[in-house]
């Protein structure tokens, strides 16, 4: 996967989760940005992103990215190299 | 940036939230929803609560930075992983008391940040403060004149304190497994300068040889303990026993409420009143607290952490 699809996968589990059809993410985008990313829903992304891409997130990491570019970049790190 | 609470009106809040912001600032969003939601009334039990816990900061060694430092790691480092594995399998990680003994309770430095970070979670986390609302406000006041009060697994001793201050309560009394725990909760009542004392005896509510004659309550008092335990139903049979026939039993469980030594997991406010009544009680008033920023549907719908208040009453025949 390349950064547009990991981003495009995090916007739609992320849709699925706060209920937004037509969410639309930028590297710059944060929580605060996104209607219903709060705490709780940020963790069942996080679990949700692991079941969908057969990874998996160590608990120091769940709160570090600051935007979702940090998280592609994470995501990106963990997918095996095409 | 601007301060989050009226420093005039909630000086303590105010002190206790720069001091979080303060090791903690990607933290003001949440802060600032949660006390969004409080009322005037809540925010004045808010600042009632975080006034004692001031006074405790003052005796903690590292005082109030340590206590909001201790803050932090409980929610990113304690609570967190637990969340997450519980999110992944739909159950608490350990189910064994041992286990809980040997990976939780015997580590003393991280006991102290756990129990550091819970103090402060006691009014920031809206479920954990509307509790103490319903005991200062609604349970108390509702107990006869002179009615003897014990509490199991007293903590950090803001239940007895708050016990300690109301008129009319009778004789109180705190029970523990732990000598270490007791001498926390005495300390506590020292530090708050309370109104007066209570009788401290160590005892382990299972072993029945531990218990005297006279072990009869007008009114007992359970919080946050049984998800602590392998067996909740054998303790609520316990404290059936020991409550005075008419008399009333304070019972605060959360569901659905990881933690890395919460063992017993309750799905929903039903079973805890279930377990209640199991025991023999009448179910006099049964409320559910959902986690801050939550609704009630919304927790039962993604079984987010509520705490279940459960107040039974002993028949009198």
């Amino acid at each position: 996967m390349n950064r547009d699809q990991i981003r495009s996968k995090i916007a739609e589990l992320l849709g699925d989760i706060t209920d937004n059809d037509d969410l639309a993410l930028t590297d710059e985008t944060t929580a605060d940005d996104v209607d219903g990313w709060d705490s709780v829903n940020h963790v069942k992304l996080i679990v949700a992103l692991e079941s969908a891409l057969k990874i998996r997130f160590d608990s120091d990491e769940i709160t570090a990215p600051d935007n979702v570019g940090a998280l592609v970049d994470l995501i990106a790190e963990k997918l095996p190299s095409a | 940036m601007c301060k989050l609470m009226d420093a005039e009106q909630f000086p303590s809040l105010a002190r206790l939230t720069e001091a979080i912001l303060a090791v903690w600032p990607q933290h003001r969003r949440y802060l600032q929803s949660n006390f969004a939601e409080r009322d005037t009334d809540m925010l004045r039990h808010s600042e009632r609560l975080t006034a004692m816990i001031l006074r405790l900061a003052d005796s903690t060694e590292g005082g109030l930075p340590a206590l909001a430092t201790d803050y932090r790691f409980l929610c990113e480092k304690i609570i967190l992983p637990e969340e997450m594995h519980f999110r992944r399998t739909n159950a608490y990680r350990l189910t064994r008391f041992d286990d809980a003994l040997e990976q939780v309770y015997s580590r003393k430095e991280f006991m102290t940040r756990y129990m550091n970070g819970l103090l402060v979670s006691d009014v920031i986390w809206l479920n954990h403060c509307r509790c103490m609302k319903h005991y200062a406000d609604t349970f108390l006041p509702g107990l006869p004149e002179g009615a003897s009060l014990l509490e199991i697994g007293p903590g950090h001793g803001l239940l007895l304190c708050l016990a300690a201050e109301r008129p009319g309560i009778g004789e109180i009394t705190a029970w523990d497994v732990s000598e270490a725990s007791l001498d926390a909760s005495r300390h506590s009542l020292e530090v708050l300068e309370a109104k007066r004392t209570a009788s401290f005896r160590q005892v382990d509510i299972f072993d029945r040889s531990q218990r005297r004659e006279n072990d009869l309550f007008d009114a007992i008092v359970l919080s946050e303990v049984l998800e602590h335990l392998e067996d909740p139903a054998a303790a609520l049979s316990a404290l059936f026993d020991l409550t005075r026939p008419g008399g009333r039993v304070w019972i605060n469980v959360p569901a659905n409420s990881p933690a890395p030594d919460h063992l017993f997991l309750l799905r929903n406010a039903d079973e805890a009143t279930a377990l209640v009544r199991n025991a023999g009680f009448e179910v006099v008033e049964s409320v559910v607290y959902p986690m801050s920023g939550v609704t009630l549907e919304r927790a039962k719908r993604e079984a987010l952490t509520v705490n279940c208040v459960v107040v039974g009453r002993r028949p009198a025949h």
